[in-house]
């Protein structure tokens, strides 16, 4: 009786399995359609009309791929220089208040951003800093930030006092420490936290949409009027295009962090 | 960032009552508050969202208990790569913003997609009329597909560590004193997975109340969830609509800082002290 139950209950879960990746399927067969009258369930015809023209250079799409990664990679640069002391002070010291403290940084995954931009959306515009690129990538720390804390906090409770404390009474100076010590410690808990923080910040529109004030196209903002009632073949082209940069950007972590493990044996 | 953080909320909170920093003038009324509280079509946005964020937690956490188990189940049955790597397999939907699962659930779901296509070649549906309209329907089916596809997965990230934390010798133990699979998960494993599980819950239940960009595609112009509400009122052009929108956040504040609270009640303590371990 147990057998047989179990293989349901595999089944049913591969099932679900491939209705998740269906949509993906589905997604790229239809970015390199010609034509798809109903009820075919495959297209009549194969073009690659949509992909000639999103990755043409006239399009603009490499351009907001370029804006894409220069806010992400200023957005995870902003959070590690802010992560890394809170990290530091929550994974590694007790103080009063840490409970709530620690609560209170979590907060922007619970309160939605949108909230938070919209009340301070005119200072930002009394500061000047709306339509800017910097204005953008400040928009996006507040979504990853809490995201970066997280993941440092629980490095730095891993590294604790004693490996450091250890080195120095092995006489090793305090860059050696650094490089030795303390980095291999931090990294994977970097890697994994600069990796959400570049995939949440590409991911997001209503944000950039507001900040940037529509002078700052990501690649987000690129295929949004195609996505919402546009060119349908277009719209599946860069939500393929998209996915792909994304599951580059994991796989590149992920074998940095797989080989940190490796060298370090962490 | 706190200054950002709170700054951004403290802001909408002086708008919504009519003090504008900017605009110079300092009559502190609830009068916005006021005209919500009695207009109907805030109400219905408000258990619009409300009940698509529970739909959806609910059916995301379910999803991802049963994937949990056939995970479990994978695990010791055969190995532990194996199962790790189906847990891969099923963290897909993670690579897509949320705009493009929208999309993915738009066109796979509308009367002429792909689901409604292949029902129809198996002979289960007569016409692409005698397809159930999801998409873009008052109810927001397709809103809670979306959420569901994108958010089970992050459950199952956030606890699948605890199924590779089982070990062997519990399950030897537990098989010799005659227990089948079933009970050995709902015995040893469920029970690790709790406090987990009420905090990504959580998680879903705040992220799906307040999130735009799903809504935004796939809702339908009224009734709308309550972020697209309050962003069409903030950039409809007319300043005046900005201490309205003002105060849809900090009602929607409220809801989730209620919700917060019942959260902690229930649960007996703060959010994120549990999952440290």
């Amino acid at each position: 009786m147990k057998r047989s139950t179990d293989m349901a209950v595999l089944s049913l879960f591969i099932f679900f399995l491939l209705l998740s990746f269906l949509p993906i399927i589905f997604m790229i067969l239809l970015s390199i359609s010609g034509g798809w009258p109903w009820p075919d369930i495959l297209p009549s015809s194969f073009n690659a009309r949509s992909w000639k023209y999103v990755l043409d250079i006239h399009s603009g799409t490499w351009t907001s791929v370029w804006t894409s990664l220069k806010i992400a990679f200023w957005a995870t640069f902003i959070d590690l220089a802010l992560a890394l002391p809170a990290g530091n002070a929550l994974g590694r010291y007790e103080f009063p208040l840490k409970g709530f403290l620690e609560t209170l940084l979590m907060l922007p995954i619970l309160v939605p951003p949108v909230v938070i931009l919209m009340g301070l959306h005119r200072t930002f515009i009394s500061l000047g800093i709306t339509e800017t690129f910097f204005g953008v990538v400040l928009a996006h720390v507040v979504p990853t930030l809490p995201y970066m804390i997280r993941a440092l906090t629980v490095s730095f409770g891993k590294l604790g006092f004693e490996w450091e404390e250890q080195a120095r009474v092995l006489g090793a100076g305090w860059l050696s420490r650094l490089f030795n010590v303390i980095l291999p410690f931090l990294m994977p808990g970097m890697i994994a936290g600069s990796a959400l923080t570049i995939l949440i910040s590409m991911s997001q529109y209503i944000i950039t949409l507001m900040m940037g004030g529509g002078q700052v196209i990501t690649l987000t903002m690129r295929m949004f009027p195609y996505i919402n009632g546009g060119d349908q073949v277009t719209g599946a082209a860069y939500a393929v295009l998209f996915s792909m940069i994304a599951l580059i950007l994991l796989i590149f972590m992920d074998l940095s962090l797989n080989r940190l493990y490796r060298e370090k044996r962490l | 960032m706190g200054i950002l953080f709170f700054g951004g909320i403290f802001h909408g909170l002086l708008q919504s009552l009519g003090l504008s920093p900017l605009a110079g003038d300092a009559d502190l009324t609830l009068e916005n508050y006021r005209i919500l509280i009695v207009s109907h079509d805030f109400w219905r946005s408000f258990f619009l969202t409300l009940r698509i964020a529970l739909i959806s937690t609910f059916l995301s956490a379910s999803l991802a208990i049963f994937a949990l188990y056939s995970l479990f189940l994978i695990r010791i049955r055969s190995n532990r790569d194996k199962s790790v790597y189906f847990q891969r397999c099923f963290q897909i939907s993670m690579l897509f913003p949320y705009i493009v699962a929208a999309y993915m659930i738009f066109l796979m779901f509308v009367q002429s997609g792909w689901i409604a296509r292949i029902l129809f070649n198996m002979g289960f549906i007569s016409g692409m009329n005698s397809f159930p309209i999801i998409t873009h329907e008052p109810f927001g089916w397709s809103i809670i597909l979306a959420y569901v596809w994108k958010t089970s997965p992050f459950i199952v990230l956030l606890l699948y560590p605890l199924i590779l934390r089982v070990e062997d010798g519990w399950i030897e133990a537990a098989r010799v004193l005659g227990a089948g699979n079933f009970p050995i998960f709902r015995e040893i494993v469920f029970p690790m997975m709790t406090r987990p599980l009420e905090t990504a819950s959580f998680i879903v239940f705040a992220y799906t109340f307040g999130a735009f960009e799903v809504p935004f595609i796939l809702g339908v112009t009224y009734p709308k969830v309550l972020s697209v509400y309050s962003y069409q009122m903030y950039s409809s052009g007319d300043l005046s609509g900005h201490p309205m929108a003002m105060a849809i956040n900090i009602m929607v504040l409220f809801a989730l800082l209620i919700a917060g609270a019942f959260y902690s009640i229930t649960t007996g303590s703060y959010f994120h002290r549990e999952d440290r371990s």
